[in-house]
């Protein structure tokens, strides 16, 4: 054993010296590509598919400067169409829109294709001007275990979580046109991704935690959405859409015999929780600040506060703003955020949103049809520990009713330093990055945006 | 003549037992056993398959046979012979640790659909099809019938026909006929709608020496195909003739364990006029090609995909039999012809991957059985003098059987895929249970009713008007066997069409001018059974609804053939057609995947043609013929199968893109050209060129904002549209025996290339493809007996077809015809 451990040591102390002999030879060498480390923020944009639908064909990305993107004078004509090619920036790997995030340094961009040929093939870019990016890193395969259409964030930096539930046919017993509801369970299943390596280094799966009381008052999660690790990376949090059969109902009969209950109401808004990283001990804990569901659409909606907190909007059909505390890992009830009470209006929800530092956030929203007459989309500033000090934001396009249906895609609200950058284009029509100051909170017009029909962009990285 | 035959069976059977001959380990459970007919005499070359061909092996010429190492519990021994009918016997292996020998001895009984076959020499219609005005091409099939050629081959050959199919033999295929595809394209089998026969009786595996000839008509169809299409239609015509009494035999081998078998026999007795007319094929495939294209990959337990990968395909055998017995009369006085007769089918097919190669499947496949029956009446002077009348019918029963219930995801090197779970490397389960999708058992029945008759009338010499009828009825019934997801009170639905078209022909101008003028109305109907819980003072019951429904469209078409000069013709034509959502398209199909559309409107379609044909010229011994067309196609409100939107439905897993459903897509436009041109020399060198080349563009003139649209009059992605064919032909004659023909052939396939989405970003190209075939069959002195040797993709050519999925490379084809004359 001694005898082994000298010959390790002289091992390594001869490695050291080896390798003390290489780091001089590449100091010596005069070939070193040079580094661009150019913050580059990056645009993404969709287009329509082959049958016209807008938004649905695939996505296109494009690096530009910051300057640039301050520069209402710098145009992006990303979605440039000539001879039947576009022209411009490069098409992210995707058949439909691509689900596309980013590391905070903006550095790589990272897409989970939607559907398509490859859908479910997870693809790592480094960031360039322009059209230039290199694809590096291993493809995954992600969809035995999320689809071929799979939701998933990046949790932290570093580390993606895709998620996916699939419902179970329900559970019911028949006598004479009687029909007893007995439970609508879901399968959950996780996958854990590291963004570095590229790999998929852990999954699991297990059926959604519900009570024996939950299952059979009705309540089903069929769709799962924005996981999460708070602070310490020891929880995982994932938005649910909740939803509960009305179990007391007549059910109707679908086209194959089978009893339909209709929905009921949710008694709060529910987080799946489980432990990091080893996936285990899924668990729920439910919010009685609201009964909106917070599993987003395409965009990330929440996010760990400067003070260890987890932020979460019921997003993308609510205007709450809700916190998971870092000391108990479950909802502070004591706590709410609504954006209607913070910048007085009615019937707002929130379509995309993001954390800045210091309970400063940047939120995009629109109004509830049912709720009201005002179309468009709006951009708030808000403060989550002062709610009275948030503050709506104008933009040019702001009133654009083609603006609120592009909005349901909206993906990522850039960040550097202390601006965020939101690009904002109606379908098919001109638009602009709008770059927000938080501190001084000022909003100004930065690069234009161009577009074709049933194109508009998505998100700044 | 039967020693050639056994020697065929023969190599078929030992290639089919040598696949299985790697399992040695372990103790010795071994099965023996005999096969003999009701004699007694032994059946040399009888296959012997257990548990559906899990182990396979063949009769030596004792009729003994064994198979080692047969796994423990039950298996179900079946032994066949052709012309035989096979059998079936159950054995259980115990779990002695020692070794065993179980005896299973068979004697099989002659069946009647024994060997005997119909060798017809078909006087060609082709020229005069060809010069009636409509743009079709009338591919024949005799010369084919002796190589080892399928008839999607053939179709794939001629002008304007793209032939999309997804993977090898028996793999689903989509017809496109110069951009129009899908539900568009009418596949017709004697008039009569393929489908009526059956997913197993299908150009697969028909074989070609069963076929007389094939139409494809491009657009305008004539008035005896009517039916909802507006893209044109293929009509398979089989083969009538009886005026000699001939058996014919085929027989071929060839890569990935290919074997193809027919055999038809034609009877008739001159004094009564009782004629039979009988055909059987039989199709095996292990299709076991590799692939080693950018789609073949290879997926570590850290989900990293590697590739290209080198990968043979498994889980994709292909079995398909069939047959189909007509008797009759003919030259009666009562009737031209008069026949009944039978069209039954199976097979069995196992399915390799969904729609993309990305994940392949191991366990998932599907069985299709259709018996039908038939009835076929023709009479000229019906009645009157100058009026003529067909009757064609078919009563089909037909099912579709399929299985997905293996639940662990495969890597293309045939093993298990592994996956960290909970931090522990494991083997990885599938998404939701099955390969695709969720465990799934389904059966299909279909009871179809199709009936087609015609009469004509000749009003004077040159004209003549003609009455078309056409009814379909399909009553469908969906069982889930596994999940009883559907119950006794799911919705059931009875749909039925009627349709009448009138055509009016007529020879003018010294015969020279050739118009056809055709009107069709369509009428549809449904009538659908639902039903729903009622709530009567608080006492819930079930109550049945019946509600029917029913909409009619009405078409038009004109075709103009003009002989200008001797051998050439000018020919044009044009046509409203309506095409109504299919029973698959509005109901869903289970078995591919497809949901249901109810809301669906029938499209129609605004068709153009004009084009000429120049009929054979002869300069000595120089014989050239051309053919030329242009076309344009207006569709509206089509019909297009479209991958399922994630965010319109609920539920994550029918968020994939295997789910697919049919939509109305607004406008559609294609405008093209196709080509042929055929040069003979001396009768003995035979070559021919074609071409297709179209635009398939976008017409939504304006987006949701009101302003012209960016992609306006673009070519719509993903479709091959540029596609080239050339074929050569040389006879030796008497080369190595006095009055032996020595036929060679080389073929030529190209295919442009297209991007699968808008903009062509370099990872969605599917590069040009160019393929080379080449063959040659030999014609013994004594007429009666020809080889074939067929080498297709001879360079080995990474082919791609569908969503980039490869295609086989090289492989070779072996087969022998053989026919009798005169018999009886």
């Amino acid at each position: 054993m001694k005898k082994n451990l000298f010959k390790i040591g002289l091992l390594s102390i001869f490695l050291a010296l080896g390798s003390c002999d290489d780091d001089n030879s590449i100091t010596e060498d005069p070939i070193v590509d040079p580094i661009d480390e150019t913050r580059y923020i990056t645009l993404t944009a969709s287009f329509p598919d082959d049958d016209g639908t807008g938004g649905n064909g695939g996505t296109r990305a494009y690096g530009i400067t910051v300057e640039n993107a301050e520069d209402p004078n710098y145009v992006v004509d990303l979605l440039k169409y000539e001879n039947g090619a576009f022209v411009e920036g490069i098409g992210l790997k995707s058949s439909r829109t691509a689900r596309v995030q980013a590391s905070a340094d903006g550095k790589y961009l990272y897409n989970i294709q939607y559907t398509g040929t490859e859908g479910g093939v997870f693809n790592k870019y480094e960031v360039g001007e322009g059209g230039n990016f290199e694809e590096v890193g291993y493809e995954l395969n992600t969809a035995a275990i999320l689809g071929t259409a799979p939701r998933w964030m990046k949790a932290a930096e570093g580390t993606g979580i895709g998620v996916y539930a699939s419902s179970n046919d329900v559970d019911y017993e028949e006598e004479n046109g009687n029909y007893t509801f007995l439970s609508a369970d879901s399968e959950i299943k996780i996958a854990d991704l590291d963004l570095d390596q590229t790999a998929i280094i852990n999954t699991a799966i297990f059926d959604f935690p519900w009570t024996d009381e939950e299952r059979a008052a009705g309540y089903n999660v069929g769709r799962v959405d924005v996981p999460i690790l708070n602070e310490a990376k020891t929880k995982l949090f994932i938005g649910c859409r909740t939803r509960k059969y009305d179990v007391t109902a007549t059910p109707t009969l679908d086209e194959d015999g089978i009893p339909v209950w209709p929905y009921g109401e949710i008694d709060g808004t529910k987080t799946l929780v489980l432990d990091y990283p080893s996936l285990k001990n899924p668990t729920v804990i439910t919010s009685t600040n609201s009964t909106e569901v917070n599993n987003s659409y395409r965009t990330m909606t929440q996010y760990v506060g400067t003070d260890g907190h987890v932020y979460q909007a019921t997003a993308t059909s609510g205007a709450d703003i809700l916190r998971i505390s870092s000391a108990t890992n479950d909802y502070d009830q004591s706590y709410h955020f609504d954006l209607n009470d913070a910048i007085g209006v009615t019937g707002a929800q929130i379509k995309a949103w993001r954390y800045v530092k210091d309970g400063i956030g940047v939120v995009l929203y629109v109004f509830d049809d049912e709720v009201s007459d005002i179309r468009g989309g709006y951009l708030a500033l808000i403060d989550l520990n002062n709610p009275s000090n948030s503050v709506k934001l104008a933009t040019d396009v702001e009133t654009d009713a083609d603006l609120e249906a592009t909005l349901g895609q909206f993906q990522y609200i850039g960040l550097v330093g202390d601006n965020a950058y939101v690009p904002l284009t109606p379908s098919g029509k001109e638009g602009n990055i709008y770059v927000i100051n938080t501190l001084t909170k000022e909003i100004s017009k930065g690069a234009t945006l161009k577009t074709i029909s049933g194109s508009y962009y998505l998100g700044a990285y | 003549m039967k020693k050639i035959l056994l020697f065929i069976l023969f190599v078929n059977c030992v290639a089919i037992a040598q696949r299985n001959h790697h399992k040695h380990h372990g103790k010795h459970q071994i099965l023996v056993g005999t096969i003999a007919n009701n004699n007694g005499e032994p059946l040399m070359g009888a296959t012997i398959l257990v548990d559906d061909n899990k182990y396979a092996t063949v009769a030596n010429d004792k009729g003994e046979y064994f198979i080692h190492d047969i796994s423990e519990g039950k298996h179900i021994v079946q032994a066949s012979y052709l012309g035989f009918s096979p059998e079936k016997k159950e054995i259980f292996v115990s779990k002695d640790i020692r070794s065993q020998k179980i005896n299973c001895h068979f004697s099989l009984k002659e069946s009647s659909e024994s060997l005997q076959k119909v060798n017809l020499v078909g006087k060609t219609k082709k020229t005069k099809i060809e010069t009636e005005g409509f743009a079709v091409n009338v591919i024949e099939t005799k010369e084919a019938s002796l190589r080892n050629l399928t008839t999607n081959e053939l179709l794939d050959r001629s002008v304007g026909v793209r032939i999309r199919q997804n993977g090898g033999l028996g793999s689903s295929v989509e017809y496109n006929l110069n951009g129009m595809s899908g539900s568009a394209v009418g596949i017709f089998l004697d008039g009569l709608e393929i489908s009526t026969y059956g997913q197993s009786f299908n150009l697969n595996n028909i074989p070609t020496s069963m076929i007389e000839r094939i139409e494809v008509y491009k657009g305008v169809l004539p008035s005896h195909l009517t039916g909802d299409y507006a893209g044109g239609a293929i009509n398979v015509v089989l083969k009538k003739d009886v005026s000699q009494n001939s058996i014919n035999l085929a027989s071929s081998y060839g890569s990935f364990n290919t074997s193809q078998s027919d055999i038809g026999v034609m009877l008739r007795d001159k004094n009564t006029g009782l004629a039979f007319r009988g055909s059987a094929f039989y199709t095996y495939t292990d299709n076991s090609y590799e692939t080693w294209g950018e789609s073949t990959t290879y997926v570590n337990y850290l989900g990293q995909i590697i590739k290209p990968y080198r990968a043979k395909r498994f889980n994709n055998t292909y079995k398909a039999l069939g047959g189909r017995f007509e008797v009759g009369f003919t030259d009666k006085k009562w009737a031209d012809q008069f026949f009944i007769g039978y069209n039954g089918s199976s097979n069995y097919r196992e399915i390799p991957h969904g729609v993309t190669m990305a994940v392949p499947y191991v366990g998932r496949f599907s069985e299709a059985e259709a018996h039908v029956l038939l009835l076929n009446y023709s009479k000229n002077d019906f009645l009157t003098k100058n009026l003529s009348l067909k009757v064609n019918a078919a009563r089909s029963y037909r099912s579709t059987y399929l299985q997905d219930t293996i639940g662990i995801a495969y890597n293309w090197d045939g093993k298990p895929r592994e996956i960290i779970q909970e931090g522990e490397r494991v083997i990885l389960e599938t998404l939701n249970g099955g390969q695709q999708g969720e465990k799934t058992i389904t059966n299909t029945d279909r009871k179809i009713t199709n009936m087609r008759s015609n009469l004509g009338y000749m009003i004077t010499d040159g004209h003549r008007v003609s009455l078309n009828h056409k009814f379909e009825a399909t009553d469908r019934n969906n069982e889930d066997l596994l999940n009883s997801t559907i119950t006794e009170y799911a919705t059931t639905s009875t749909i039925s069409q009627n349709i009448v078209s009138v055509n009016y022909e007529a020879e003018t101008f010294n015969k020279k001018l050739l118009t056809n003028l055709l009107g069709k109305h369509t009428y549809n109907h449904t009538s659908k059974t639902e039903y729903g819980i009622e709530t009567t003072d608080g006492i819930n019951s079930i109550e049945k609804t019946d509600t029917t429904s029913s909409n009619s469209n009405f078409g038009y078409g004109a075709t103009l053939s003009y002989n200008v000069i001797p051998n050439l013709y000018v020919i044009t034509s044009t046509e409203k057609a309506y095409v109504s959502p299919t029973d698959n398209q509005l109901y869903g199909a289970p078995e591919q995947n497809i949901l249901e559309n109810t809301q669906l409107k029938p499209e129609y379609n605004i068709n153009y043609n004009l084009g000429f044909r120049l009929k054979t010229l002869q300069f000595n011994k120089h014989k050239i013929s051309v053919y030329a067309n242009l076309f344009w196609r207006n569709g509206h409100d089509k019909i297009k199968q479209e991958a399922v939107d994630a965010s319109l439905i609920e539920e994550e897993t029918e968020a994939d893109i295997e789910v697919t459903r049919y939509v109305n897509l607004g406008e559609t436009q294609a405008k093209g050209y196709e080509a042929e041109i055929t040069y003979i020399y001396n009768n003995r060198l035979n070559t021919s060129f074609n071409f297709s080349k179209f635009n398939n563009v976008f017409k939504q003139e304006f987006d949701e904002n009101g302003n012209p649209h960016s992609l306006y009059n673009f070519q719509v992605p993903n479709e091959p549209f540029f596609t080239i064919n050339a074929n050569i032909q040389y006879r030796f004659n008497n080369l190595f025996q006095k009055k032996s023909i020595l036929n060679t052939y080389y073929t030529m396939g190209y295919v442009g290339e297209y991007y699968t989405v808008w903009g062509q970003p370099d990872w969605s190209k599917t590069p040009s493809q160019l393929s080379h075939d080449i063959g040659l069959s030999y014609r013994f002195p004594s007429k009666k007996l020809v080889a074939s040797l067929d080498v297709k993709n001879i360079f080995n050519a990474e082919l791609y077809d569908n969503f980039r999925i490869q295609k086989p490379g090289r492989g070779i084809y072996f087969k022998l015809n053989y026919t009798i004359n005169k018999i009886l």
